[in-house]
């Protein structure tokens, strides 16, 4: 049995507006838990509650309701103190949307080093740690570099540099390629599943792109603030008409198989998240059919 | 017919400095009338340069950039010959007529904006104004209409842009982000330009968010019959909802044509660095196990059909061998 | 694609100069500056002239950065030589005496100087700060100069962490106002035509989306910040540790004694000598 590092029961969250009288639950009770190594994708769509989900893993927002246990601790039955908080943020990195907007410093290496930099590691380890965390992402002959002129997809990969340099356990990617052009979502998903395959980081991967949830080993989908579906990427997108119905959808060869399956064929098999698995499964019918 | 026409047209970023970059070098392709035509290629393609030349707001290093026909930013010795032996002018004397031309020239660049109407890529940080409605009506009122008219014009847009009527009254920053890229959009086809530039429509939209934007794109196209141009990295998006596509790489145009022959380069197009369609990397695959699917599959209903047909071609000639 | 801004721009070289301790070269811009008012005469001005020429040539950047740092300031430059080759009052009057407009040799040399003295100015400040000091750098530097202040409860570490971001922003910030006016120009936005009231409207539409944008990044810069465990200075350690080397010390007592050097220089006054 592999460990649970996060756990959330029932965790809600509501925003509440100026007046103080109104309430709008953004987060509505979810019961989850997230096992070590594990690589989640949390799907939804925009205003769906997933980014809040995010937000409150890390204590940037705090819960309203519920509770919330990460790597062992509880973080819901106490006031936190200074310490806990900073030990949180250590276990559970965050990288954003913008790659412009959690960029600190003006020079590659010292932006990675400002996370570690504040946890007051000693040099030469700071040092270690920096020229690790570039390496790991592929961004060492970047380190003397602004992070102005790099490109969308390298300066996210600074960013996660920055966070691997805090040696997290977990670490939550907020629609971190949401603004990149396909070559740069490659480059940023590809070191995501490296550090989750090489490194054993639980990763969490919060996005609107199908065929991002297609990469995980497990997909949530959040809707109006409730936990919709848990399942592997074949589950979760054999639900087709529900992801539709809240404003989702499912890869385009899942949906090609849903569309041959409505159609009367008889198409066997359950791997319809990957296009490997739908190639096999086609193959497959006519296999069948010349042999019959 | 072709709307504009790119001739022999380069463009140098940073000329002189070490980050100098070609981003266009000697481009001549046509932009047919009155259909959607996408521009595929990679970050560094040069395909936003192309958008930013096509209304002006930057200038050719060399070549022309022709909107029906006339060269947008054509100088007053490039068509003072031409131009004298029009009715207008010939009575003029050469100084008169000199001046003449040069305020309509440049009066001409001032309202190219208004006929190649530019929407940016995430639009939705222009949006200034206290109301949706003020915000729509910045690009009307720029251009000088009355008050009836721009009213008109922004309702207008808004229906062609999914946007409510409720919502029109609101200010845009309590807007969700897919409404707010909605707003700019309508910002600018309320400006009624004869040419639609879009960068980007879709960029980190949802699925929904996405649909919205390019329902509202093609509703405007089929209503108002004019010439849209969408520069999109999404091969899928642009599959679905083109009519012609332009593919670019390092400055030059790699293919072009309508959907299907552009298509029927997916090799060339996976070297540059494009993402094809999932489906159509799918259906290579099963061509690769040996099956016989037609080669140019890029949108899931035609793929479903074919392979459908094949299914049905290859069971009914097993039915007649037992 | 590149932004206009070139003061205050890192540039990336190894050269001796990039290499010395920020604390060194903040010091040695205030000695260099006071060494430029040192000088009155031409030969000590002869000697400063070399040493910035010098400075530039180990610096390994590029003459073109150099004079482009100079640009934002020629208007300053020519004004001031010109107020003082028609101001300044001496004994040797060059043009007729029965000119309305008087000018001395004296002024000649004073504006002579003086264009001098600000290049020279510019041009050190530049060398020893912006184009071979990352701004980090710089800011540690001061933090670190400045951190006897914090005994009387200024904020110095608050002050240094504010410039950095200002300085990491610059470029992004400005890159998002040319997208911004360029998005108002495709919408028709006329800046450059009509009474001043006009052009100060026509602000509205670039003004307001860019803070509007400005506030969303402080936000998220600042969760981001959080997150990544920022508390404050107490506790911090530094990737770079600035240390003391004996290059430092070298160019420090080198640069006291070129001033030493100017001091004496201007007694034996070879041509005229400024008061």
């Amino acid at each position: 049995m592999s460990e649970i590092l996060i756990h959330t029961e029932n965790l809600s969250f509501s925003y509440t507006d100026e007046t103080g009288a109104d309430e709008h639950p953004a987060l509505d009770g979810i019961t989850v838990d997230i096992k070590k190594g594990e690589y989640v994708a949390v799907l939804g769509h925009n205003g769906s509650g997933k980014s809040t989900f995010a937000k409150l893993l890390n204590l940037i927002l705090e819960p309203t309701g519920g509770r919330l246990v990460i790597d062992g601790i509880d973080l819901t039955d106490h006031e936190i103190s200074d310490e806990e908080l900073l030990r949180l943020r250590r276990t559970v990195g965050m990288v954003f949307q913008n790659p412009d907007n959690q960029l600190v410093a003006t020079i590659v290496e010292e932006d990675v080093a400002f996370g570690p930099e504040n946890l007051g590691v000693p040099q030469p380890e700071l040092r270690q740690r920096v020229d690790d965390a570039l390496e790991a992402v592929g961004m060492t002959s970047y380190a003397k570099h602004e992070p102005h002129r790099l490109s969308g997809g390298q300066k996210q990969r600074v960013a996660i540099a920055g966070v691997i340099a805090m040696m997290p356990k977990c670490i939550i990617f907020d629609e971190s390629t949401a603004m990149l052009d396909p070559s740069g979502r490659k480059e940023v998903l590809d070191t995501i599943r490296m550090l989750n395959r090489e490194h054993g980081i639980t990763v969490l991967n919060i996005t609107h792109y199908m065929n991002e949830a297609a990469m995980a080993d497990r997909v949530l989908v959040i809707n109006d603030g409730k936990l919709l579906l848990d399942g592997t990427p074949d589950e979760v997108f054999a639900q087709r008409e529900l992801l539709c119905e809240v404003g989702l959808d499912v890869p385009q060869c899942a949906a090609l198989i849903h569309e041959l399956r409505a159609a009367g064929l008889p198409v066997k098999g359950d791997r319809i998240a990957t296009t490997e698995g739908c190639v096999e499964m086609l193959a497959e019918l006519f296999e069948n059919l010349e042999t019959r | 017919m072709n709307k504009i026409f790119l001739e022999n047209v380069s463009y140098i970023y940073g000329e002189g400095t070490p980050f100098e970059q070609k981003a266009l070098d000697g481009v001549s392709v046509g932009i047919p009338e009155g259909c959607i035509t996408g521009i595929i290629g990679h970050t560094g393609s040069g395909k936003s340069t192309m958008m930013q030349l096509l209304n002006g707001l930057a200038v050719p290093k060399s070549g022309r950039i022709l909107l029906d026909g006339d060269d947008i930013n054509a100088r007053l010795e490039d068509v003072f010959d031409d131009w004298r032996t029009l009715p207008e002018y010939c009575e003029l004397s050469k100084r008169a007529a000199k001046k003449r031309i040069r305020r309509e020239l440049a009066e001409r660049r001032r309202k190219l904006c208004f006929r190649v109407g530019l929407v940016m890529q995430y639009p939705e940080y222009q949006l200034f104004e206290e109301t949706v409605f003020k915000d729509i009506a910045y690009g009307p009122t720029n251009m000088g209409l009355s008050e009836e008219e721009i009213r008109e014009r922004v309702l207008e847009a808004a229906r062609f842009t999914g946007l409510s009527e409720d919502l029109l009254e609101k200010s845009p920053f309590d807007l969700s982000g897919g409404q707010k890229r909605r707003v700019a959009l309508a910002g600018v086809i309320a400006m009624r330009p004869e040419v639609l530039v879009l960068d980007e429509p879709a960029a980190g939209l949802d699925p929904r968010g996405r649909d919205f934007i390019f329902e509202g794109i093609r509703n405007y196209q089929k209503c108002a019959g004019n010439t849209v141009l969408i520069v999109s990295h999404s091969m899928e998006d642009m599959a679905r909802y083109c009519d012609n596509m332009i593919v670019m790489a390092d400055g030059k145009i790699l293919a072009e044509g309508d959907v299907e022959t552009v298509f029927s380069y997916v090799d060339e197009l996976s070297t540059v660095g494009l993402d094809i369609p999932q489906i159509t990397h799918l259906v290579q695959l099963l061509r690769k196990k040996g099956l016989l699917l037609p080669e140019n599959l890029y949108t899931v209903e035609s793929a479903t059909e074919a392979i459908l047909a094949k299914y049905r071609q290859k069971s009914g000639k097993g039915g007649s061998l037992q | 694609m590149s932004n206009g801004i070139s003061f205050g721009q890192y540039y990336p070289a190894d050269s001796l100069l990039h290499r010395l301790d920020p604390r060194t070269k903040v010091l040695m811009t205030v000695l260099y500056i006071v060494c430029t008012f040192l000088c009155r005469s031409l030969l000590s001005f002869a000697v400063l002239t070399a040493s910035a020429i010098v400075l530039v040539a180990i610096s390994r950047i590029p003459i073109r950065m150099i004079l482009s740092s100079l640009r934002p300031i020629l208007f300053i430059i020519v004004f001031t030589s010109l107020i003082n080759v028609f101001m300044t009052r001496g004994e040797q009057l060059l043009t007729p005496p029965e000119w309305k407009i008087k000018i001395y040799a004296e002024g000649i040399w004073t504006a002579f100087f003086m264009i001098l003295r600000i290049s020279t100015l510019i041009i050190g400040t530049s060398v020893f700060l912006t184009y071979t000091t990352t701004p980090i750098a710089l800011t540690d530097a001061l933090e670190a100069l400045l951190s006897p202040l914090k005994k009387i409860k200024i904020p110095v570490h608050d002050f240094a962490m504010m410039m950095t971001i200002a300085l990491r922003f610059i470029p992004t910030l400005s890159e998002e106002t040319r997208k911004i006016m360029n998005a108002q120009k495709a919408r028709g936005a006329d800046f450059t035509s009509g009474s001043l009231l006009r052009r100060a409207k026509a602000l509205i539409p670039i003004l307001v989306p860019l803070f509007v944008s400005a506030f969303n990044r402080a936000f998220e810069l600042a969760a981001a910040m959080e997150c990544r465990c920022y508390h404050g200075g107490e506790g911090r350690t530094r990737l770079k540790v600035l240390r003391f080397r004996a290059v430092d010390f070298v160019m420090l007592v080198l640069l006291v004694g070129v001033g030493v050097g100017l001091v004496f220089l201007n007694r034996n006054g070879l041509g005229y000598a400024m008061k």
